[in-house]
């Protein structure tokens, strides 16, 4: 269901008033929760601003983040994301806007902003009161090298399907039929995905 | 080992309370390697190094996990497909897309741990009927243990790290499949399935189907893993689920004392579907399932119900597509119609109806 104010993000925030018998809904996304202060067809005579200041009372008392704070940090249209890349993993923000998915641990602070949103969505707040891991450095012996080439697998396996292709074309001109033949086989393996090393 | 069980059915797997209605609870932690790339933007080299070094670490402090030999790489999509049908694996493992991926599990074969499936690790643990405390204690010492020789991802604000956010946090999730035959004939469903949305919960089918809740099973679990401790969200679960018991069974009550011919034809039916169709789809295969189980808790039609028929999980488990599909040569190319007959042949003969090969 899409946000009744900017009909863009998804609503997340479902507001149900009932004022002398007549029930008004509201579906709102984080950001125009955040903003507040709207004067909508889609509002309908509610009172956003005064909805928004109780809801945010019994959030604050959960020790939840209000949704001015979460508004502030929210560009106005999601698909304008500025252009952020890790500067461990090469991660960038359209990697993350495509799959969803973070390149690595550094990323949560590199997309700290857009990750919020997305925090909130998913769990009941974006701080871990849970358990704490216990390693001890001493006791470990094992580490494991840092990024290598910088590639992921997709690219690797691009590289290496062009490179294939470049040398069945030239072994078919050759006319070495048998090399062409075991090139095809490796470039068809590739393609359905299955080489797993 | 090549079972043909739930991991739960195992003897050694540990048995709990909500019978008949829960049928088993599965807990999974999600735990990335520091100063490690996470699988999706890795190069071969880091994945397989990561992969040999959770292997070298496992082989060390829990000797007990074992890789199984059949599962040997590559692996077919179908044999693929059977392993997440029995909850062996997640479907995001079994996409296979990540070099080095690997699963080891206990002698007891219900605790798994996943290498390099979207997450560097996944240790899952699962119990007949409600199990929680005992799966998370078990769980917790596996991860305390793992946790002192492989550095944990972590931060201290966003918890235990994943490439998926929505496994940040405790990175525990905590799954249950209900069999819900009560709420669904009472057309009491949907309230509850509202219900679940609003409590932050997911809810989905065991298996892939259009009809999204075949057999009247429903798997549900925590999307929330941050903003509580993990005693915090086991609680929480519990507490529902066990409120999800009592309305179901509350819901079985009712229907058979307002409706009685109402919920015999429904068993009956059921019972005369697997005895005597010559073809099957999951999802009818699924609902008559139901129809027998609800059969057995109430002691109904124990006359059509053969003395030796396997345990109801096992069948459950039988008629599966990826299932069906091994019983064929060739089991990647086999049509659903061949699927749907084999199941029926496959369900005579357990039923030995009249019409059984």
């Amino acid at each position: 269901m899409l946000c009744q104010i900017c009909n863009k993000n998804t609503a997340t925030i479902h507001i149900q008033e009932v004022v002398n018998g007549k029930k008004q809904s509201l579906h709102l996304c984080l950001t125009c929760a955040g903003k507040r202060s709207f004067d909508h067809a889609a509002l309908d005579g509610m009172d956003l601003a005064e909805l928004m200041n109780s809801l945010e009372q019994s959030i604050s008392e959960m020790g939840l983040i209000p949704f001015k704070e979460i508004g502030k940090s929210m560009p106005d249209d999601a698909a304008t994301l500025p252009d952020l890349q890790c500067s461990s993993c090469s991660w960038t923000s359209a990697q993350f806007a495509k799959t969803g998915k973070l390149g690595c641990e550094n990323c949560y602070e590199v997309f700290a902003d857009f990750l919020l949103p997305k925090l909130l969505e998913y769990h009941r707040s974006a701080v871990h009161t849970g358990k704490l891991p216990e390693f001890d450095p001493a006791g470990s012996r094992f580490s494991i090298p840092k990024i290598l080439s910088g590639k992921t697998v997709a690219d690797e396996e691009e590289t290496e399907l062009a490179a294939l292709e470049r040398d069945l074309k030239q072994s078919i001109l050759r006319e070495e039929y048998e090399l062409a033949a075991q090139i095809r086989d490796r470039i068809n393996v590739l393609r359905a995905g299955k080489d797993n090393c | 080992m090549k079972p043909l069980s739930f991991p739960w059915s195992s003897a050694d797997a540990p048995r709990g309370n909500g019978d008949p209605v829960v049928l088993a609870s599965v807990l999974r932690l999600y735990r990335n390697l520091h100063d490690a790339p996470f699988p999706e933007r890795a190069g071969k080299a880091e994945q397989l190094a990561v992969s040999e070094t959770v292997s070298l670490t496992l082989e060390q402090l829990l000797p007990g996990f074992c890789e199984i030999p059949e599962f040997a790489v590559p692996v077919p999509k179908n044999e693929c497909a059977c392993m997440v049908e029995q909850r062996l694996v997640t479907p995001d493992f079994a996409k296979m897309r990540f070099c080095g991926q690997k699963v080891r599990f206990s002698s007891a074969g219900n605790e798994s741990i996943q290498i390099n499936g979207g997450d560097h690790l996944v240790l899952s643990a699962c119990g007949a009927g409600l199990t929680l405390p005992v799966l998370w204690e078990r769980l917790n010492t596996m991860d305390d243990l793992l946790s002192k020789k492989l550095h944990f991802a972590f931060h201290p604000k966003y918890g235990y790290l994943s490439p998926d956010p929505e496994n940040a946090g405790t990175g525990l999730e905590i799954s249950l499949i209900l069999h819900l035959p009560g709420l669904a004939l009472m057309d009491e469903i949907k309230p509850m399935l509202t219900a679940f949305l609003r409590l932050g919960l997911k809810c989905y089918g065991i298996s892939d189907a259009e009809n999204k809740f075949p057999g009247n099973i429903y798997v549900i679990s925590n999307r929330s893993k941050m903003g509580e401790t993990e005693a915090q969200l086991l609680a929480r679960l519990e507490k529902t689920v066990l409120h999800i018991v009592d309305e179901e069974l509350d819901a079985r009550e009712r229907l058979f004392r307002k409706t009685p011919m109402k919920a015999e034809d429904f068993c009956y039916r059921s019972l005369a579907v697997l005895t005597h169709a010559r073809m099957i789809s999951t999802v009818e295969a699924l609902n008559a399932l139901s129809g027998l189980k609800l059969a057995q808790d109430r002691s109904i039609a124990q006359e059509l119900i053969p003395a030796d028929l396997p345990r109801w999980d096992d069948l459950l488990l039988q008629v599966m597509p990826g299932h069906v599909a091994a019983k064929f040569p060739d089991p990647e190319v086999v049509t659903k119609e061949q699927r749907a007959v084999c199941r029926a042949e496959i369900l005579r003969r357990f039923f030995g109806g009249k019409s059984a090969l």
